[in-house]
């Protein structure tokens, strides 16, 4: 088979492009570890329920000493403990989330809430939530707050369309 | 490393015995504990098996309605349960007291025993799933965030060794599937992780528990198709 020298330089160019790039992506895969973007804290996952701070009491919305509004999720295949939780528009509030088995990805509908969540490691978002955006998708309560669902955004397993859970954002 | 852990069980057993606080269980899948359990010793199980077989029976099944199957049972779930009773994580006077002398490698040796063994029988109706039920068993319930029972305990319930501690449930019997979901629904047993199974088992109805039970314990006998071909 005739191939023309043009075409085979080409080919080579391209193939050591997809080469450079598979060997960059195995490289920081090895090397430099798979975390989370977010925030890069370590805790045992296999003890993750028997931790002070991701124990099943100390789960949700609690507004620390210093006035920061936390909560605190585990997602563990296939729910989102707590199924629900409350939280303030309009003042800054840290998402603290945690699995104790494999990786799944965190999604709050109509905020910017959006992190893998990888085993060993905390995943924290910090963020201000804009009543204006929730509003705009989610389902208005009687009190004047408004509801949106949260769910698992990275396939986890043969039960990953049941990880929803329901974020109740209440106005300034 | 044995005795250690014996003595925090202990510890952590008389802290958390009113139920009230405390982690839901003490057991941990460290790597130390999944080797353990994956290295158990079902020839040393057998001979601890004998003073479980007065109510367990010879293999570890039993016509007792209210006595669990355990022939053929995930060894990580059996595990966990024997470590639960003796940290009065799950309560039953009974198998707390059957499961204080054991030590982890028992435990494990015990787990290794029963998972070896073929299971005999299941004890249901065999009543056939209506439409409804085989959705939430294959699928769940989107609306009230149930995840399909499949997910975590393998088709037609059959376990998931992937999933410690989580069990199979074919071959189990009806009245003792539909107890384990009522005391989930009220809290009586909560040795689930994050209350998984007790969040669950709030948002099902009785007639629900029912059949859920029913089914599981006939998933053992032949499938639906067949037994549909020997009715005609």
């Amino acid at each position: 088979m005739h191939i023309h020298p043009l075409e085979k330089r080409w080919a080579a160019i391209s193939l050591l492009l997809v080469g450079t790039l598979g060997g960059l992506i195995v490289y920081t895969a090895v090397a430099m570890s798979i975390h989370p973007p977010s925030n890069v804290e370590a805790i045992d996952s296999t003890r993750l329920h028997l931790t002070p701070e991701f124990s099943e009491e100390n789960l949700g919305v609690k507004r620390e000493k210093d006035g920061t509004v936390v909560a605190r999720v585990v997602m563990a295949r296939f729910m989102v403990v707590p199924h629900e939780i409350t939280v303030p528009a309009g003042v800054p509030i840290v998402l603290r989330v945690a699995t104790p088995d494999v990786v799944h990805g965190l999604h709050v509908a109509g905020t910017n809430i959006g992190t893998q969540v990888v085993p060993g490691y905390v995943s924290q978002v910090r963020t201000t939530i804009d009543f204006a955006s929730v509003a705009r998708i989610g389902v208005r309560n009687a009190d004047g707050s408004v509801t949106v669902p949260l769910f698992c955004n990275e396939f986890c397993g043969l039960g990953h369309q049941s990880m929803w859970g329901r974020v109740i954002v209440t106005p300034k | 490393m044995n005795r250690r852990t014996a003595v925090i069980a202990v510890v952590l057993a008389a802290l958390s015995a009113p139920l009230a606080g405390g982690p839901s269980s003490h057991v941990a899948w460290t790597l130390d504990t999944v080797k353990l359990v994956r290295g158990g010793d079902s020839k040393k199980g057998q001979t601890l098996h004998g003073d479980c077989s007065g109510c367990h029976g010879e293999t570890g099944d039993t016509d007792t309605p209210d006595v669990p199957n355990l022939a053929g049972q995930e060894r990580f779930y059996i595990f966990k349960q024997l470590q639960d009773y003796k940290s009065k994580s799950r309560a039953s006077s009974m198998m707390s007291e059957s499961a204080a002398p054991l030590s982890d490698r028992d435990m494990a040796d015990l787990a290794a025993f029963y998972a070896a063994q073929k299971p005999s029988r299941g004890a249901g109706s065999g009543r056939r799933p209506d439409a409804a039920i085989s959705a939430l068993v294959a699928l769940g319930d989107g609306t009230r965030l149930i995840p399909a029972c499949d997910a975590c305990h393998g088709r037609r319930g059959e376990g998931n060794p992937g999933f410690y501690g989580m069990p199979g449930l074919r071959n189990q019997k009806e009245v003792d599937l539909s107890y384990q979901l009522t005391t989930f629904r009220s809290g009586e047993r909560g040795n689930d992780v994050y209350r998984v199974m007790r969040d669950i088992s709030k948002k099902l109805t009785d007639d629900e528990i029912a059949s859920l039970a029913a089914y599981y314990a006939g998933a053992e006998k032949k499938p639906a198709t067949a037994a549909a071909q020997e009715k005609k």
